[in-house]
């Protein structure tokens, strides 16, 4: 047992138990095993006790007591099971069963209702009411989400957990008495962010799901347990499926669970289509005359096995590399280079973590030996101080926004936000609404903020003690280098002044529990690696390395990428994050694999698309990514990919890219394998398969093994549990996640005066910078809450709640410009004289702030991307092509068609 | 009789409540005197001499309340219930229209003695003209140093504000008037923790009643042995003011000391029976007081007599009834008005107050059964005591109150559908009968 | 679907008045969070609009950092907030016991009568709504109705016919009672 902090016993049912104070007495009864009933009570809210349900009697309290707001105390003697108990539990049964309908037989609800199992348990086996029943008019709700408020207990569940939780309070309780209702403005169409929260937390069908409305009776669903294929935030589902049709019907989350505890977004509550998309690919296709045509698997493989022998065999096995998508498993990941590295022998391994998250990998890595969160979901809501910078966090990860709300709404935290954002109360949560002193700063200066914290830590003398005593040649070179950046030019390219700035490093270096957390707008701009080490110098120097509790937070995007590069699926590091040219940990995994490996540093993904256009790089092995359809024109990648001999992508569904491939292999969907996923936390969890892969569909790494069989090299594994244990094996010694003291002894006493002063020399202007599409406008490509890359455009739900892509700009920009919601404008880069453009609808969002402009990602076809720049990072080989300089006007007329946005669409 | 104290302006000829009338009746002399006497903790000690005990409903001790605040403390609240919204009860809308300033002063002195520097009066929003007087009577003490920085260079900074409700009796209940306040639907919190610790924005808090705020300068300035000696000392001193309503020749407003008997203030000060038609019943305390009967008319109108005798001064809203009055009726009427007033929060009063009204409806218009009779106790009993305020308690008091005393009517209406008022009226389909309307707006 | 902000509208369909608003701006400063203001805010749009609008919903929200489904909860709780219009009298009847017991009922019936329309309707000229609501607090004077703002208590039947008469002829004046209390410190 546990030793608890201030243990307080007392008596229940006659059993004696001693639990932590301020415990409430339902709960202590539950550790006890004793259930008492409730509807109200709920693990993921603070009691209102207004179902009075859970009522017990207490030794020298003469009123019975509601147990779910109850605090235990000392000696304190409760009875939920003597007559006067279980007659009130009858009594309330009896009047919440007064006005609720008999319509069990067809509710969706039957079968896990908390009324059906309480009236069996707690009530007389009629009811006392025999007055005509209340009958609230039915009305349409929602598209997702079906309301029968004749079935409402009135507990409030629902609009407690919309504003406790998720701070959106898009419904709410109108009227009063019993004709409350739980409803939205005026009963309009549900507006909201689609959490399902309200679905999970209804204790009757007063909520359902709309979408797999009548489609099924619980009982009858297999429910397998597994992990969200959105982002990397590492949700915890239950893929809920009817066997005999091989489809999921619908998704839950278990509130005791995973690390999001049954939360979910609308991702993982709506986006489970894109499993049983009819759009995907159901055998393997080989090219012939031009056509990519249906082909048997064993000979799809041994074609591709012969294709990459003869190229290997012609230009050597450095003409061959691959990438694989940061939507595998940490498996196949592993299984993909070994693949690479040993069947073929390149060293040319990448992955689509290598759009931004590898600049975290690569800085944190150095820093402190691996490119995880330091400071786990439980220290990010135990947090006195969070700041979030780079990130709309609850469009990138709305689940760790759901932990940062939790710290400011539960325990008070001081959140500080960083962007180019402004207070709004919409349909959408918002955390700056949370934020008392947000730093809104002019978009784009991300990084500059990050530099003159450092500036304002050293200024200030708010170092952390033990550092300032340990590190002092570090210090100095830091103190030395910020001299570079002189305030003005601080507060002119940021947009904040320097007592803001100075306010938000005090607090951050003064609380005793403080979490930083960051995210695209800083590691996918570019400059993003420099400024994730200027961020690191923040960190150590505010001691958010050092005080327990604290810590530096990179978010992912994908929901592998953690994993993936973890995993060796990058040109710069083996597995355990090694890097390649180790010589002495290279040797310790010759030894494991028994095997030799290659010892050159291999290629990434953009100097892959490089060296293909240059007619060195032969073959492309795709798995699950597309270049074509993420990548910008600019980017060359078209020419690249014609350039190659062979192009292979493997993929559950056919991409633009896979439209250019020599040969398509089909892939499993996360739904329809087994392995296992990291998320940004470091957390490895496991991943189960719910379905029967869709028609001869393969998971990756099967594909993997056979390949390597055809090639001559064969990886055998039985199953991917198999590979999970030779990956423990291989990697018993490396990092798990705890900060490495040596890697950050040497990294501050390695940090050269030049770099720290290349670090925080201001150089040009950010506008400038930027500048080169010659607008007014900062442009940025950003990620919706509704869409995940391109894989959420699969899913017919989150299709139906976000269509198309909008662009989002200030209500004071959209006046200037003369555009309502809807209307469309057009938007325009000059490069020379060359003008690209693209034609969207144009939607205001207060929170953006004037001058700033974003467009979802996951909508390339508007051909937006065309309109960034493109530019590669020197260090990491990070791609940046998510922002630029745009003019802006509204499209009249004609031009506000869409056969003109169809134009658009096929980008210049 | 005795003195008045509360009203001793009213009648006075042309006082019309301005701050130069009250000035001249010693007004704002208590706060004089209090700046110069009385630091805070003395003031608290005063008021618990006095035995001064609140006149909203429940009677509790204010100087005690008042010391349940927690010793460490930064922003403390002082919010004065004006919303006098209990049937039968209309004694603090005069109070305020007559006097205003003497609420004012109260308020002052009761934030002095809490430290409180924040002050509402929540007033029921349909006190339109009375909001006016009260707002301008605020205004005048601002100009005059009784309200804001430094009052009368004391040193002691007080900012009162007039929050006016909307239309919901459960307002008056404290924790739904705090709730009012913050910008929230009016419902009851859950207690523990009590408005002392947690109560305005999670701060600590005292809520007093018009009436009980009034008392204070008169306190102050006449000493609390003068309070304590009068009334119905030791456990009920002091005047109080009651509202008396229905069958009386004189209905109105007396200010009269605590323990005359109830025949005292019906017969001689209210005038007796309208119509010299007998008494049938009494609600000694407000709606949600138990009715009484002629039997409980020597009772004394004291906290702890009525409470002995089986009910509750309450409000101090006496509703009379004469012969003519059905007690099925009557019971029905109030019912109505609970159901319509309950918030909705907990599911025994949300549930329990339309049970209870259409049964009464039910029985009312002969179409009872009955087992209604033992129905409805047992409905009244899961209600009371299992709520989150006390609201569940006040909606049972008619219902068995009636059912103690006049069973006999009840039964009538059932059996041979008989009425005094000539109900049972005619009997009507029982599945579309009464229906209770969804709409509210 | 569309997501779009509640407060971002450029052209609000009628609101609250500018002079309302600066009206809300100021009283919110009386508290700690401006939601405190909210009833006010409503009591303020019923005022310019005659009952609780949309727009004026949403211009409360915005002003008092609400969403908008906040201030409808608001708005439906407390019954002195009319989510649709009303005649140009509101005739509110008490009909709680102590007015049942005073006649409230003959009253009631006798409104009915002459303005030809039961509780809960209002006259096709849009002059009287009729209506009964629980007890004003004026119990020692009854029957009791409030006409709009007003107190009519201790009604008699000759003198609703006078009342009606006058209001036939005239258009109600601004109801008085909607001023809200400052003090000088912040005028
Ligand atoms: C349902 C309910 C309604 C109430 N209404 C009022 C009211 O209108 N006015 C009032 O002063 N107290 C009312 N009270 C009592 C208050 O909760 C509170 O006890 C009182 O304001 C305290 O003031 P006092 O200590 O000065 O009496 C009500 C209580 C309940 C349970
Ligand atoms: S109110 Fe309810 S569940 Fe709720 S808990 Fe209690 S009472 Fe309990
Ligand atoms: S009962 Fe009508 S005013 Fe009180």
């Amino acid at each position: 047992m546990t030793t608890l902090k201030s243990p307080v016993t007392l008596t229940i049912d006659g059993k004696s138990i001693t639990v932590e104070k301020g415990t409430y007495v339902i709960d202590a009864a539950r550790q006890a095993g004793i259930h008492i009933p409730y509807f109200c009570s709920h693990v993921k809210l603070a009691p209102d006790a207004n179902c009075r349900m859970c009522l017990v009697e207490v030794e020298k309290m003469p009123k019975l007591q509601t147990s779910c707001n109850l605090p235990v105390a000392e000696g304190m003697v409760v009875r939920s099971t003597s007559e006067k108990a279980e007659q009130a539990h009858k009594s309330v049964m009896d009047f919440i069963l007064a006005n609720h309908p008999l319509d069990c037989p067809m509710c969706d609800q039957g079968g896990e209702c908390e009324l059906q199992d309480r009236t069996h348990a707690y009530s007389d086996n009629y009811s006392h009411y025999t007055e005509a029943k209340r009958l609230p008019e039915k009305r349409y709700f929602s598209p997702y989400i079906e309301r029968e408020m004749s079935r409402c207990i009135t507990c409030m569940r629902c609009v407690r957990y919309c504003d406790e939780v998720l701070d959106v309070k898009a419904i709410a309780a109108v009227n009063r008495g019993d004709r409350v209702e739980i409803s939205t403005f005026m009963d309009r169409e549900l507006d909201c962010e689609f959490c399902g929260g309200c679905v999970q937390i209804c204790p009757v069908g007063a909520f359902t799901n709309r979408v797999a409305l009548y489609d099924y009776r619980p009982w009858q669903l297999k429910k397998t347990e597994t992990v969200c294929a959105y982002c990397a935030d590492g949700c915890t589902l239950t893929l809920e499926s009817k066997v005999s049709e091989n489809q999921i019907v619908r998704v839950t989350s278990d509130w005791e669970k995973g690390r999001n505890l049954g939360d979910l977004c609308a991702k993982g509550f709506f986006g489970y289509h894109m499993i049983n998309s009819p759009e995907r690919v159901a055998a393997p296709m080989i090219r012939q005359d031009g056509r990519l045509v249906e082909w048997p698997w064993i000979e799809a493989i041994e074609a591709a096995a012969q294709r990459l022998s003869e190229i290997k065999r012609r230009y050597g096995a450095e003409a061959i590399g691959g990438v694989i998508s940061a939507r595998c498993t940490n498996e196949e990941a592993y299984l993909f280079q070994k693949l690479l590295r040993l069947a073929i022998g390149t060293p040319h391994v990448d992955s689509s973590a290598r759009d931004g998250h590898l600049n975290s990998v690569r800085a944190l890595t150095r820093v402190a030996g691996h490119g995880r969160m330091t400071a786990p979901y439980e220290a990010i809501e135990a947090a006195r101080v969070v700041m979030v910078i780079g990130a709309d966090l609850t469009e990138t990860n709305p689940i760790t926004a759901l932990k940062v709300k939790a710290a400011v709404r539960k325990h008070g935290a001081n959140l500080i936000t960083v962007g180019p954002y402004l207070k709004e109360i919409g349909p959408i949560s918002n955390l700056v609404n949370l934020s008392q002193a947000p730093l809104t700063v002019t978009p784009g200066s991300e990084s500059m903020v990050v530099r003159a914290l450092v500036k304002a830590v050293v200024e200030e003398r708010l170092i952390e003690p033990s550092v300032a005593a340990q590190a002092q040649t570090y210090v100095a070179r830091v103190e030395a280098a910020v001299t570079q950046l002189p305030w003005p030019v601080a507060e002119a390219r940021t947009g904040l002044s320097a007592d803001a700035i100075k306010a938000a490093a005090r607090s951050l270096s003064g609380a005793e529990r403080a979490v930083v957390l960051f995210g695209p707008e800083l590691t996918r701009q570019a400059g993003g690696y420099d400024a994730v080490c200027a961020l690191a110098d923040l960190a150590i120097l505010t001691g958010l390395y050092s005080k327990p509790g604290s810590g530096l937070n990179p978010l992912c995007e994908e929901n592998n990428e953690m994993g993936v590069v973890e995993m060796g699926a990058a040109p710069e590091f083996l597995p355990g994050l090694i890097d390649v040219r180790n010589e002495a940990a290279r040797l310790r995994l010759r030894e494991a694999w028994k095997e030799e490996l290659p010892s050159a540093t291999g290629w990434s993904l953009t100097q892959m698309l490089e060296e293909a256009r240059q007619g060195r790089l032969k073959a492309l092995y795709l798995v699950g990514e597309d270049p074509l359809g993420s990548l910008p024109a600019s980017s060359g990648v078209r020419q690249a990919l014609q350039s190659l001999e062979l192009l292979i992508c493997q993929d559950p569904f056919l991409t633009e890219t896979g439209r250019l491939a020599h040969l398509v292999l089909p892939a499993a969907g996360f739904a329809e394998k087994e392995g296992t996923f990291t998320n940004h936390e470091g957390r490895v969890q496991r991943v189960r398969r719910a379905l029967e892969p869709v028609g001869e569909a393969l998971p990756d790494w099967d594909i993997f093994g056979q390949l390597a069989a055809g090639l001559g090299h064969p990886l055998d594994y039985a199953s991917a549990g198999e590979i999970t244990d030779e990956i423990r094996r291989v990697l018993s010694d490396r990092p798990d996640g705890r900060i490495d003291g040596a890697v950050m002894a040497q990294y501050l006493a390695d940090l050269t005066a030049e770099e720290l002063e290349a670090r925080y020399r201001p150089g040009p202007g950010a506008a400038s910078e930027r500048g080169r599409g010659g607008g007014s406008m900062t442009l940025v490509i950003s990620q919706s809450l509704f869409h995940s890359g391109k894989l959420s455009r699969r899913a017919s739900e989150l299709m139906r709640i976000e269509p198309e892509g909008r662009l989002q700009l200030n209500p004071s920009d959209a006046e200037r410009l003369g555009v309502e919601d809807g209307d469309m404008v057009r938007l325009r880069t000059m490069d020379g004289s060359a003008s690209r453009e693209a034609v969207v609808p144009a939607v205001r969002r207060a929170k953006i702030a004037p001058g700033f402009c974003r467009f979802p990602g996951h909508f390339p076809e508007a051909g937006v991307k065309e309109l960034v720049d493109w530019s590669v990072d020197p260090v990491t080989q990070t791609p940046y092509f998510r922002s630029g300089r745009v003019m802006i006007e509204k499209a009249v007329g004609a031009a506000a068609t869409a056969s003109v946005q169809a134009a658009a669409r096929e980008g210049v | 009789m005795a003195e008045v104290v509360l009203f001793r302006n009213r009648d006075l000829p042309g006082y019309t409540g301005s701050l130069a009338d009250y000035e001249r009746q010693e007004g704002y002399a208590a706060l004089r005197l209090m700046f110069k006497q009385y630091p805070p903790a003395e003031l608290i000690e005063l008021v618990k001499r006095a035995n001064l005990r609140g006149r909203g409903g429940a009677g509790f001790p204010t100087g005690m309340k008042w010391s349940f605040l927690p010793k460490e403390r930064t922003v403390t609240y002082l919010c004065c219930n004006a919303d006098e919204s209990e049937p039968g009860t209309f004694k603090d809308r005069e109070l305020m229209t007559v006097d205003p300033h003497q609420m004012i002063e109260g308020i002052v002195i009761a934030s002095y003695a809490i430290g409180a520097h924040a002050a509402y009066i929540y007033m029921r929003g349909e006190f339109a003209s009375e909001a006016v007087i009260v707002a301008r009577a605020v205004q005048e003490a601002y100009k005059a140093g009784y309200l804001g920085k430094n009052i009368l260079g004391s040193g002691f900074d007080l900012e009162l504000t007039l929050h006016r409700g909307a239309g919901a009796y459960i307002c008056g209940e404290e924790t739904a008037l705090l709730e009012s306040i913050e910008g929230k639907r009016g419902l009851p919190r859950s207690k523990p923790p009590f408005p002392a610790t947690h109560g305005l924005y999670g701060k600590p808090t005292v809520i007093n009643n018009v009436e009980t705020l009034a008392s204070l300068p008169h306190i102050l300035r006449r000493g609390a042995e003068w309070y304590a000696s009068i009334g119905s000392p030791p456990k009920s001193p002091g005047t109080r003011i009651f509202s008396v309503s229905g069958h009386v020749k004189r209905p109105g407003n007396y200010e009269v000391p605590m323990g005359i008997t109830f025949r005292q203030l019906i017969f001689d000060l209210a005038g007796g029976m309208k119509s010299d038609r007998p008494l049938k019943a009494f609600i000694p305390g407000g709606a949600s007081a138990s009715f009484f009967t002629p039997d409980h008319l020597d009772v004394k109108m004291d906290f702890d007599e009525v409470a002995k005798a089986g009910s509750m001064l309450g409000s101090g809203g006496v509703t009379v009834m004469d012969d003519s009055v059905c007690m099925v009726w009557a019971a029905a009427n109030l019912l109505r008005f609970f159901h319509h007033e309950s918030c909705g929060k907990c599911t025994p009063c949300r549930e329990g107050s339309n049970w209870l009204l259409r049964v009464l409806r039910r029985i009312e218009h002969g179409q009872g059964r009955l087992t209604d009779l033992d129905l409805l106790p047992q409905v009244c009993g899961n209600i009371a005591g299992r709520t989150v305020c006390a609201f569940g308690d006040a909606e049972t008091a008619p219902v068995v109150s009636t059912l103690r005393h006049f069973r006999a009517e009840y039964e009538a209406h059932i059996t041979r559908k008989e009425c005094v008022m000539g109900h049972a009226r005619p009997p009507v389909d029982a599945a579309t009968a009464h229906p209770i309307s969804f709409a509210g707006h | 679907m569309a997501h779009t902000p509640y407060n971002g509208s450029s052209q609000r369909p009628a609101g609250l008045s500018e002079a309302a608003r600066l009206e809300l701006i100021e009283t919110a400063k009386r508290y700690p969070i401006k939601r405190s203001a909210v009833l006010h805010g409503l009591r303020l749009v019923q005022r310019e609009a005659g009952f609780v609008t949309e727009a004026g919903m949403r211009d409360v929200a915005s002003l008092l950092e609400m969403t908008p489904h906040e201030v409808y909860d608001v708005a439906t709780f407390y019954t002195l907030f009319h989510l649709r219009p009303k005649g140009e009298y509101l005739i509110q009847v008490c009909r709680t016991l102590p007015c049942a017991l005073g006649g409230a009922e003959s009253l009631l019936s006798h409104l009915e009568q002459r303005l030809g329309i039961r509780e809960g309707q209002t006259t096709p000229d849009g002059k009287f709504t009729l209506v009964t609501v629980e007890c004003l607090a004026a119990c020692g004077k009854a029957p009791v109705m409030q006409v709009n703002d007003d107190y009519h208590e201790a009604v008699t039947t000759e003198q609703v016919d006078r009342l009606i008469e006058q209001w036939h002829r005239t258009p109600p004046v601004q109801d008085a009672g909607n001023a809200s209390t400052r003090g000088k410190g912040r005028g």
